[in-house]
């Protein structure tokens, strides 16, 4: 058995629970407890690149739940790129934090819930059927939701009751329907084979993810409850759309996101977003099969909430004062791209989209983290404040630049190209309609991220200061909060001129729609 | 061949290394310049050896950087991206040269230097490139750098153009992205030289070609946008009068073109051979020239009138492509008929020729005009009609490459704007004549001709408003007058040798066509659908009685306009000097773009987006308030209950309204206390009677008569 998969998910969650138990006075000052934490961090990483590698071994019995259906782990492309992705935005927002959060009160808590947010999150992307996924859902709301209250305001425990409220509601509409489908699960005698792996010797495994859908579809037909099937499926995709901002139970997100400290909201919205993108992705392509999906009501409507998302969010983004707030909803528009990408099912618009999950994991976390970098120099949230200020901090401005540049979509940077991908697949589609729709609004949506997220970095280089006196005082920011914020930039610019091997990758995957 | 890719990249690298050398250092202005000129003589080399390589023009090759950007970028060499290709090294090294002086005191000039390389580098990319991803990928990248040209002043009015012209350079280029999906979903390909055969046959496969169409009008919303066409040239009478002169120059001779050479792609490979695209860029084209030559005549400032005359000319050069269109259209329909063939080729020879010796032109011509404009705002600080008057006088170098280019762009026979107008209009008339006389368009075409001979006329009368200002009329202010004509060291020799290579060619052109314009259009054939007819010697009488009537025609039209506006309506108070006499209110980049796309359009779907996005919300306070009974958070009143609480601020309320209805002074009477106060009081009074042993044997009394009752109603 190839128990080194767990390294990845427990360790951190161990190392988590100890910083949180621990007595203060353990660590002599806070730059003790800052060498535990990176030392964590950088072990932790290193396990799950070890996993990433393929080197631990690629699938995992733990226990039995019941008889059927096992707590099951499995590395696979999607979950290598995913769990890739976390690591990176992990480790940068990581780092970032250790100078963000001498700011903050109850930093040994903050290290502690997020090192366990880690290890759910790799566990979430290791889980090799959808009830082991689902648990992991679970853990991943649970862990996340200290980050959100972590500043105590009574503003930030609203915020996180809302995250729970909606994160449960969601989850629950999710296991209404795995309920629904365990019905019409294939038992694999010998999954060994059908899940493509090497000497898997378990008799009995349900709901595993098997590129193309592991439901017997057959029994679906023959029982008759074809239209209650849908609807289940839908409440699943409603309830992780949840997590993935998608209208009409995305409100939590432009709530909880701005309240984070910025490191943490960098995670939250660069990548425990796409937890529910990943749990979509899983139920659809490799639970239900596209081939069910494919022309029915579901995949309409699940379309149309998709362009609605994009355009609300980025119009709320666009009206939207607060810089923080501003990026939350931006998170909400460009979620509904991979989502409107998923809906399509076809494998231009499925490769575009899990570009785009790449792309916008790593803008995102960018602008976050740009934010909390001139947050926390400045003290200031609103977005014209910030006039003027790319004289004193010329790194920070242009690496925002650049990821700003990504996100709307403009060559030579990355966003250019998942749009690509995303618009082309909508148009091969040809649902009536939507097909066209859909790239409109992509590129309305793009027009109005330039909007908001341009006048920033214009009126960063080019206006006058609101204060000159107070102004003089700013420089760039310390080497730990500027150097991810760099790296995340110079992602985007190098993702987008040599795209080759990602797209490659990423390619391989969309397999699963040939 | 690799030499055109690295005439792409190199400014690019230039740019980069260029800023990481100097960017620390200030004052040293003059070391830069002459890095520029080094940097853009290398650009100027390395674009003019495949011309030697190749003196045929014919296309070819094709290098592929695999995998950049997504798709690949592709570039290609063919006659006509080989002239711009130098046209547009020479116009950056010239006003390198330029800024020599100009730029001298600029504080911002790394950073100008550093954007303005990157967009030759852009710039060439889109005339190298072999298909549509690569043209938009270098399209977008220019969009952005000669942002930071408009804006590079800071001031507020910069600011503002800055604004309209990212607006509509983002908005043109999600257009462009628009259309480039369109075609590759349904066509596959977006290489040159391969659409337009897919086009051709899914036509005739019996294809509906409307998405084609739509396709198309979006790539125009893109290209027309950088071209100046109407209807989104909003951005351009402010964006090139807020930039620094070198950059408008570049702006209005080179990157204009990019546009033009955008919508010709789109003319020959999406949309070949058909008629209705061809009358769609002609009415845009007509409208163009008489809106800008109207705009143009009427502006009271040097530099805006430059502006719209550069938005009049590209009104010209569309209405050539649209000739082009209808042309290639009309000789495919005379497939077969020999005769009739032959002819409408050599028309639409003179048409293609016509507009890209118009190009060419122009781009000479308002190199020297622009400069010109700032060798007088360097000495006058404004572009005002009424400062800058009288400035030319004793300026005979001036004088001498202004009229040149002034002339020559009104289409002054001699000069080479009289060549490509000549050629253009020909065209029209040609193509009228081949019509019939039955044919729908030919009245059409009767209206084109007479406002294209207005839209002459219109030229020569700003371009006459300008030269009168400048060297005939004396200042009002007669000391500042004596100040202009004492300055005799108003340029250095750079600047003078910048714009004195620019008008050179200008007669040159004008007077022996067919050695020159007609050389290099031939060699510039633009590469197209009708690939196999051949260059067709065009075979036009330049000083022939009917050609000069034309110009005749234009010349005494321009007269009229300028006395009937200028003279007699702009100059109608003296004392006052030029007025602008367009009205302020039909403005429409102010009243109707920034209106709609600013101001209303974020309005409404921010009204929409704001209910999608509290529905749930909405819904969970509801259900809280009646089905769930959400009480609200307890908190300690600070005395009394919260029956006494109530009941005195409902008193208190009611009392103030008494007050405010019987017109009295409100004096708060503090019921709430004073219930407070009496509550406490009685609750004690409860509470010691409460346990107090009376109160024990009241009760004890109470139940016993409540027996005595029961034991009575019982029985």
């Amino acid at each position: 058995m190839n128990y080194m998969i767990l390294l990845p998910v427990v360790l951190p969650v161990i190392v988590g629970f100890a910083l949180l138990f621990l007595h203060e006075g353990v660590f002599r000052d806070r730059q003790g407890l800052l060498n535990v934490t990176g030392v964590s961090f950088v072990v932790s990483a290193a396990l799950a690149v070890y996993v990433i590698s393929g080197a631990a071994g690629d699938r995992l019995v733990l226990f039995r739940l019941v008889d059927d259906i096992p707590v099951y782990f499995a590395v696979d492309d999607l979950g290598r790129l995913f769990a890739g992705l976390v690591v990176v935005v992990f480790l940068l927002a990581g780092f970032f934090s250790f100078v963000y959060m001498s700011h903050e009160k109850n930093e040994k808590r903050y290290y502690s819930f997020y090192l366990i947010t880690f290890g759910v999150l790799m566990g979430l992307c290791f889980a090799g059927n959808l009830v082991t996924l689902y648990l992991f859902y679970e853990f991943m709301t649970l862990a996340s939701m200290p980050l959100v209250i972590h500043s105590g305001s009574k503003e930030a425990v609203m915020a996180a009751l809302k995250y729970l409220f909606y994160s449960f509601c969601g989850a629950y509409m999710a296991l209404f329907g795995i309920y629904f489908l365990y019905r019409y699960a294939i038992v694999f005698e010998n999954p060994g084979d059908a899940l493509g792996g090497t000497y898997y010797y378990e008799t009995a495994h349900m709901m595993g993810f098997v590129p193309g859908g592991s439901l017997d579809m057959a029994a679906v037909v023959e029982s008759g409850n074809t239209t209650l099937c849908l609807v289940a499926v839908f409440l699943m995709l409603v309830g992780f759309g949840v997590k993935a901002g998608c209208f009409p139970l995305h409100a939590w997100l432009p709530t909880a996101h701005p309240v984070a400290p910025a490191p943490a909201s960098a995670f939250l919205s660069g990548i425990i977003v796409k937890g529910g993108i990943l749990a979509i992705i899983r139920t659809v392509y490799y639970c239900v099969g596209a081939d069910f999906l494919r022309g029915t009501w579901v995949q309409t409507v699940w379309g149309i909430l998709a362009v609605i998302t994009l355009l609300m969010g980025s119009s709320l983004a666009f009206k939207e004062k607060i810089l923080k707030k501003r990026l939350a909803y931006s998170t909400v528009s460009n979620l509904s791209y991979i989502l409107l990408g998923l809906s399509m099912m076809n494998a231009a618009a499925f490769t575009g989209s899990l570009l785009h999950v790449v792309f916008h994991a790593l803008i995102k976390s960018g602008l976050f983290l740009f934010a909390g970098a001139l947050i926390f120099s400045t003290g200031r949230v609103k977005v014209k404040e910030f006039a003027g200020l790319g004289k004193k901090m010329p790194i920070l401005f242009w690496s925002y630049t650049i990821c700003s540049l990504g996100l709307i979509g403009i060559p030579p940077t990355s966003g250019v190209i998942s749009k690509w991908y995303l618009a082309t697949g909508c148009l091969e589609s040809g649902i009536a309609g939507l097909s066209w729709i859909g790239p409109v609004a992509l590129l309305v949506s793009a027009l109005l991220t330039a909007g908001y997220l341009l006048p920033l970095a214009v009126n960063g280089f080019l206006k006058a200061p609101l204060d000159e006196k107070e102004h003089d005082k700013y420089r760039e920011p310390a080497p730990f909060m500027l150097v991810p914020v760099v790296v995340l930039a110079a992602a985007t610019l190098l993702l987008g001129v040599f795209p080759a091997p990602l797209m490659e990758f990423v390619g391989d995957i969309a397999v699963v729609l040939k | 061949m690799n030499g055109i890719v690295f005439a792409v990249l190199f400014p690019f690298a230039a740019a980069v290394l260029f800023w990481l050398l100097f960017r620390n250092q200030k004052g040293k202005n003059g070391i830069a310049a002459v890095t520029m000129l080094l940097v853009s003589a290398v650009e100027t080399v390395a674009v003019t050896l495949p011309l030697l390589e190749n003196v045929t023009g014919t296309p070819f090759g094709m290098v592929t950087l695999a995998g950049v950007g997504g798709l690949g970028l592709h570039f290609m060499y063919s006659g006509f991206r080989g002239v711009f290709g130098v046209l547009t090294a020479l116009a950056w090294f010239v006003t390198f040269l330029f800024s020599k002086e100009y730029m001298a005191d600029d504080e911002k000039v790394v950073r100008y230097d550093f954007f303005n390389l990157m967009t030759l580098g852009a710039t060439m990319g889109i005339f190298y490139a072999a298909d549509f991803f690569t043209l938009f990928f270098f399209f977008e990248i220019m969009s952005f750098t000669s942002f930071m040209w408009v804006a590079h002043r800071q001031t507020k009015e910069s600011a503002y153009a800055a604004g309209t012209y990212l607006g509509i350079a983002i908005a043109g280029g999600m257009a462009i992205l628009m259309g480039l999906f369109i075609v590759y979903s349904r066509i596959g390909t977006l290489y040159f030289g391969e659409m337009c055969w897919e086009t051709v046959a899914l036509i005739s496969l019996g294809e509906n070609p409307a998405w084609m169409y739509v396709a198309a009008v979006c790539m125009f919303a893109g290209f027309g946008a950088k071209a100046g066409a109407f209807p989104v040239h909003v951005w351009l009478p402010d964006s090139y009068t807020q930039a620094p002169v070198p950059a408008t120059a570049l702006l209005s001779a080179i990157l204009s073109k990019t546009g033009v050479f955008g919508l010709m792609l789109v003319s020959l490979e999406l949309l070949p051979l058909q008629g209705s695209w061809g009358v769609f860029l002609l009415a845009i084209g007509v409208i163009t020239m008489v809106v800008g030559g109207i705009r143009g005549v009427m502006s009271a400032n040097f530099k805006t009138t430059l502006a719209f005359s550069s938005m009049s000319q590209i009104g010209f050069v569309l209405t050539g492509v649209g000739m082009q269109v209808l042309l290639a259209e009309m000789a495919a329909g005379f497939y077969g008929d020999a005769g009739h063939f032959e002819e409408a080729v050599g028309v639409f020879g003179m048409a293609v020729n016509g507009t890209f010796i118009h190009m060419v032109n122009h781009s000479l011509v308002k190199l020297v005009l622009f400069m010109t404009a700032g060798v007088v705002f360097a000495r006058v600080g404004s572009y005002e009609l009424n400062k800058v008057r009288g400035f030319g006088r004793g300026k005979p170098f001036l004088l001498v490459t202004f009229l040149l280019a002034a002339a020559g762009v009104g289409g002054i026979p001699v000069l080479n704007g009289y060549i490509s107008k000549t050629l253009l209009h020909e065209s029209i008339v040609e193509y009228t004549s081949l019509l019939g006389d039955g044919a729908v368009l030919s009245g059409l075409m009767k209206a084109v001709e007479g406002l294209f001979l207005f839209s002459g006329g219109l030229t020569v009368a700003y371009m006459t408003k300008l030269f009168v200002v400048l060297f005939v009329e004396k200042n009002a202010d007669s000391a500042l007058q004596a100040k202009y004509e004492g300055q005799k060291q108003y340029a250095s020799l750079s600047t003078k040798a910048a714009i004195a290579l620019c008008a050179l060619p200008i007669p040159f052109i004008g007077l022996l066509p067919g050695l020159t314009a007609e050389r290099v259009a031939a060699y510039g054939f633009v590469r197209s659908e009708v690939e196999q007819w051949h260059y067709v010697p065009v075979d036009v009488h330049y000083f022939s009685p009917t050609s000069l009537a034309g110009a005749v025609i234009s010349i005494a039209v321009g007269v009229a306009v300028y006395v009937l506006v200028v003279r007699l309506w702009m100059l109608r108070r003296k004392a006052d000097g030029y007025r602008e006499v367009f009205p302020a209110w039909m403005n429409m980049e102010k009243y109707l773009y920034r209106a709609v796309f600013y101001t209303a359009v974020p309005f409404v779907l921010g009204i929409i987006s704001r209910i999608l996005d509290s529905i749930v919300d909405t819904l969970v306070v509801l259900l809280r308030r009646t089905v769930y009974c959400d009480r609200a958070l307890p908190y300690e009143l600070p005395e009394g209950n919260r029956v006494t609480h109530r009941i005195g601020c409902s008193m208190e309320r009611i009392r103030m309204i008494y007050c405010m209805i019987a017109r009295k002074e409100y004096e708060p009477k503090h019921y709430e206390h004073k219930l407070a106060i009496k509550s406490t009081d009685i609750f004690e009074n409860f509470r010691i009677i409460e346990r107090s042993l009376s109160f024990g044997l009241f009760m004890f009394c109470v139940g016993l008569g409540l027996t005595m009752i029961y034991l009575l109603v019982v029985n």
